[in-house]
């Protein structure tokens, strides 16, 4: 990585190091711990979906895969919940694979359904499948150990969640400005342009899908090990909505963007979550997720029509060019 | 010879694009299918570059049967092409379009290397920088190299597709109506530069509306009228070809 580029890597890095002596709340860690799981996840998604222009609505599948991945080796194998993690990256981006070579020959609408289908058959299975005990969900998962209890507390883990998102910025900005990132951008504008320039279309679809795969499995084994608790609703298809979201609002064709739409779109969900006494008070609202999803159907539909190309993107244009 | 098609025939339903074409384009020669709208000729370059599978016959490139093989895959045999409805990456910058197809031929810097940003993914990253910077320059969008390629104007995108596609050091060139919506400068400047790649040994095949270029850019040419092949040969005899005459300004009733 060039190093101009690496600069805004250690700034960011740096501020965000600066949170857990700022404040001791558990809370504000949490939120701060929660939107780095989500932030890996949807860095995944905006290289598929932003990057190689791929539809996918099934990204928190493979946060599922990956979490019960990482919690079955934690708890039934009683292996180290590293290995667990290692587990949830190789199993998503197994089953990512298989489901690529199957579906990514559909595209636009067709693809977003198939994902859309993948997402939604993952859930139902760790529903069903009562045989293998996952239907009532995993409990008792452990977290890391590193150096005893380092990553026990709530600033542990929130450093490592910070370190592992900063890894997969670094990797993620390695690659969409190399030869394979410029495929994927060239992909996504023409594909039979690409493909006529030799880029195995086919190819490099099913790798940065992979690639994604894994880092929604990742991502689901770091959320796993943090809450200690999961089941198979915490992963449904509502999760993939909001993770296209955070991807599309934050600027769909950017890793930071892709960030900071997590950031973003995390805050407001936590704002809205402390809002509904003043709101009861004032109009009677259905229930909280359904008022979440209202709020944030809006902002997708304006920053669609206002800034297409997502915030980060339209403000650093509007500097370069002002 | 290097491309040959042997009773080349497309069916679209009912509809006949091509129909029992036999052609063959000598190498080292500047080659020109030729005929009147709807006569098929892009139909027949997308039938020779794996972009439609055609219905019956075969299509040869050198001693190698291009049947059954997908774009990516006789791009990297040696065929280059150009598109009349432009495919250039819009989102890109010249240089950055340029280097998708000068990246062709580098397999080492994958997926991982890339994100692991290895020490030779750099200096790979600096030759194929190096490559487009030369073929830009040569079809003179040198200056705009950092530019992205939809604020282009239309006749210098057609352009752009020439440079990207000779960075994938092709054996043949084939050009969809190259000189389609060129101001009659850039027409003139566009003559050099398929000749200029004409002598640095590359065979160019090009589908022209422009009767004045074609006649006299091409050593041969073959024309098309409704899917069929009615007439082939030195420009200067095709022209003279009363087939050809009727094909193109109609029968006299």
């Amino acid at each position: 990585m060039r190093f101009r580029s690496f600069i805004p890597v250690l700034v960011v890095g740096f501020v965000l190091a600066l949170v857990p002596s700022l404040s001791e709340s558990k809370q504000l860690l949490g939120t701060f711990i929660f939107a780095g799981v989500y932030a890996i996840a949807v860095i995944g998604l905006a290289l598929f979906s932003g990057y190689a222009g791929q539809p996918s609505m099934g990204q928190a599948g493979f946060c599922a895969i990956g979490a019960y991945a990482s919690a079955i080796v934690a708890t039934k194998f009683n292996l180290s919940p590293w290995v667990g993690l290692l587990a949830a990256g190789a199993m998503s981006g197994l089953v990512g694979w298989l489901i690529g070579s199957l579906i990514l020959r559909l595209s636009g609408h067709y693809l977003a359904i198939g994902t859309l289908g993948f997402g939604i058959i993952v859930a139902a299975l760790l529903k069903q499948w009562e045989w293998t005990g996952l239907s009532s969900g995993m409990r008792n998962v452990p977290r890391f150990e590193f150096f005893g209890d380092a990553l026990k507390s709530e600033a542990g883990y929130y450093y490592l969640v910070l370190v592992i998102l900063l890894l997969v910025i670094v990797l993620a900005l390695n690659l969409v400005r190399s030869r394979p990132g410029r495929a994927l951008r060239a992909l996504h504008e023409s594909e039979i342009g690409a493909e006529m320039l030799g880029v195995d279309t086919a190819t490099a679809k099913l790798r940065v899908f992979v690639l994604s795969a894994v880092l929604g499995g990742i991502a689901g084994s770091l959320y796993a090990h943090y809450v200690g608790s999961i089941t198979p609703d915490t992963f449904e298809f509502t999760i993939s909505v909001e993770m296209l979201v955070m991807a599309v609002i934050g600027g769909v064709s950017s890793v930071w963007g892709a960030a900071l739409g997590t950031a973003f779109i995390w805050g407001l969900s936590q704002a809205i979550k402390a809002l509904p006494d003043v709101l009861n008070s004032i109009v009677k609202i259905p229930s909280i997720t359904q008022f979440e999803l209202m709020i944030f159907g809006t902002i997708l539909i304006l920053v669609m029509i206002f800034m297409p190309e997502g915030l980060l993107p339209t403000f650093t244009r509007r500097k370069r060019s002002g | 010879m290097l491309l040959q098609t042997q009773n080349l025939t497309m069916k679209f339903g009912g509809i006949m694009a091509l129909k029992d074409v036999t052609l063959a384009f000598e190498s080292g020669k500047i080659s020109a299918v030729i005929g009147p709208n709807g006569a098929g000729k892009t139909t027949f370059f997308n039938a020779c570059c794996g972009v439609y599978t055609p219905t019956a016959g075969q299509v040869t490139f050198g001693a190698t049967p291009l049947n059954g093989k997908l774009p990516h895959q006789i791009a990297h045999m040696g065929i280059a092409r150009t598109w009349q409805n432009l495919q250039i990456f819009p989102q890109l910058t010249l240089i950055e379009n340029v280097m998708v197809g000068g990246e062709m031929r580098d397999h080492a810097s994958g997926f991982v290397a890339s994100m692991l940003r290895l020490p030779g993914v750099v200096s790979k990253e600096n030759a194929a920088k190096a490559k487009a910077k030369y073929w830009l320059d040569l079809v003179g969008l040198g200056d705009r190299a950092e530019t992205l390629a939809g604020n282009l104007a239309f006749g210098q995108q057609r352009v752009l597709e020439i440079a990207r596609a000779m960075a994938t050091s092709p054996r043949l060139l084939m050009l969809d109506e190259p000189a389609a919506g060129l101001s009659s400068t850039e027409r003139d400047a566009l003559m050099t530069v398929i000749r200029r790649i004409r002598d640095e040994g590359i065979t160019v095949l090009l589908v022209e509306h422009d009767m004045r270029l074609v006649m006299q850019l091409a050593d041969y040419v073959a024309v098309l009228n409704y899917g069929e092949l009615i007439a082939q040969g030195p420009p200067s005899e095709v022209q003279a070809n009363p087939d050809v005459i009727k094909a193109y300004l109609g029968e006299d009733e």
